[in-house]
């Protein structure tokens, strides 16, 4: 892929999937710094990549996929062991421009609740409510995770379960 | 709770880089940039790799060969040589490096991807560097046999020793350090890795709080 052709490819994937790839890694760290530090972590993935989308599958699907691996890699210990360092400060300055929409008040409170209460589930439940609430199948959660969907959907509702526990008590609080 | 449609909604409305500084108008053109001169920099960092590798191997050729004195002193060094090159290809090889993980592939597959990547380093320095070590003793041997020839036994026997003692107190320094960073850094990160895998393997999960 010429380097015009995979900008323009980038930027087209970037404008239609920056929303879904942020709120992955607000969902992953509570602390902003570095959520911007593992969303610019995936674009660079997402970039390197790019020459290898084939259109088998949906690119949000393909994305999904970057995103989830490259949250399960992010781990500080790795990265200093990487030759990824020097690339740390590409993003830096724009991630301090992101801002969250402001809905209403209510609304802004569930999903305080709602992300307090993700924080709390493991790594991999995590990952699996993640791609749930942004609407993804059972199948093509177990394709990217590399389960089967039946073992998704047994995965998904225990999650809701404990969810809905956690949400409880958050609300009672 | 037993449906997230309600939670989906709040969770799929929440947009960023809303607001009068819009990300893809102001800054995306700045960071595409950016990447574009990473990848860049990225091919001509390769091309000064190999090219330094190959005038390393130009310059011994030309000025070392020449200078060998005799078949001691040409074998100890083929072994230092040898071995130097192989430990520093198997050290490069097994440097972590996202790059070389299969990033398309399943999240589970990716896991396993990633902890053989990072045990690489253990068995680099738990195997393959005490074999480069004993390697380097076989070989500055070999060369002190043809280097002090005409020097009496006993000062020939405290070369000996005082050269391998000094590579020797190197490798434990060395294995020691390494050894040490690697529980401390690695088998964290291991530990973390394999307890995921084997949590989106297993039928249940461990998170009923």
């Amino acid at each position: 892929m010429a380097l015009s052709e995979k900008e323009s490819v980038f930027r087209k994937v970037y404008e239609e999937n920056k929303d879904m790839v942020y709120r992955l890694c607000l969902a992953f760290l509570s602390d902003k710094p570095s959520a911007d530090d593992l969303f610019q972590e995936i674009m660079i993935n997402i970039w390197n990549n790019l020459d290898k989308f084939r259109g088998e599958a949906k690119i949000s699907t393909w994305i999904y996929r970057i995103a989830v691996n490259t949250t399960i890699l992010f781990n500080k210990k790795i990265k200093k062991i990487t030759s990824r360092e020097y690339k740390t400060e590409i993003f830096q300055e724009s991630a301090n421009d992101y801002k969250e929409s402001v809905s209403n008040e209510e609304e802004d409170k569930k999903y305080e609740v709602l992300m307090k209460c993700i924080h709390q589930l493991d790594k991999q439940n995590r990952i699996i409510i993640t791609l749930r609430l942004e609407g993804m199948s059972y199948e093509d959660i177990g394709d990217i995770v590399g389960i089967t969907p039946n073992h998704v959907g047994v995965k998904v509702n225990r999650i809701k379960l404990t969810l809905a526990k956690l949400i409880k008590e958050a609300e009672n609080e | 709770m037993n449906e997230l449609s309600d939670y989906r909604e709040i969770w799929l409305s929440r947009k960023i880089y809303e607001g009068p500084e819009n990300f893809l108008e102001n800054k995306l053109p700045h960071l595409v940039q950016k990447l574009k001169k990473l990848e860049k920099n990225q091919y001509r960092i390769n091309l000064f790799k190999t090219f330094s590798v190959l005038i390393i191997l130009l310059l011994f050729g030309w000025l070392l060969v020449p200078k060998i004195a005799d078949k001691f002193m040409a074998l100890g060094l083929s072994i230092i040589i040898i071995s130097t090159t192989l430990f520093l290809i198997l050290y490069w090889r097994s440097q972590f490096s996202m790059d070389k993980i299969r990033i398309l592939n399943s999240s589970i597959e990716v896991i396993k991807d990633a902890v053989k990547q990072l045990q690489m380093q253990k068995r680099l320095f738990y195997i393959h560097f005490p074999l480069f070590v004993f390697l380097m003793l076989v070989g500055l041997n070999i060369i002190y046999i043809s280097l002090f020839e005409a020097d009496t036994f006993s000062d020939r026997v405290i070369y000996h020793v005082m050269g391998s003692v000094f590579v020797l107190l190197g490798f434990i320094v060395g294995i020691s350090v390494r050894r040490y960073r690697f529980k401390k850094e690695l088998q964290p990160v291991i530990d973390e890795l394999n307890t995921l895998l084997s949590d989106l393997n297993s039928g249940t999960t461990n998170n009923m709080l």
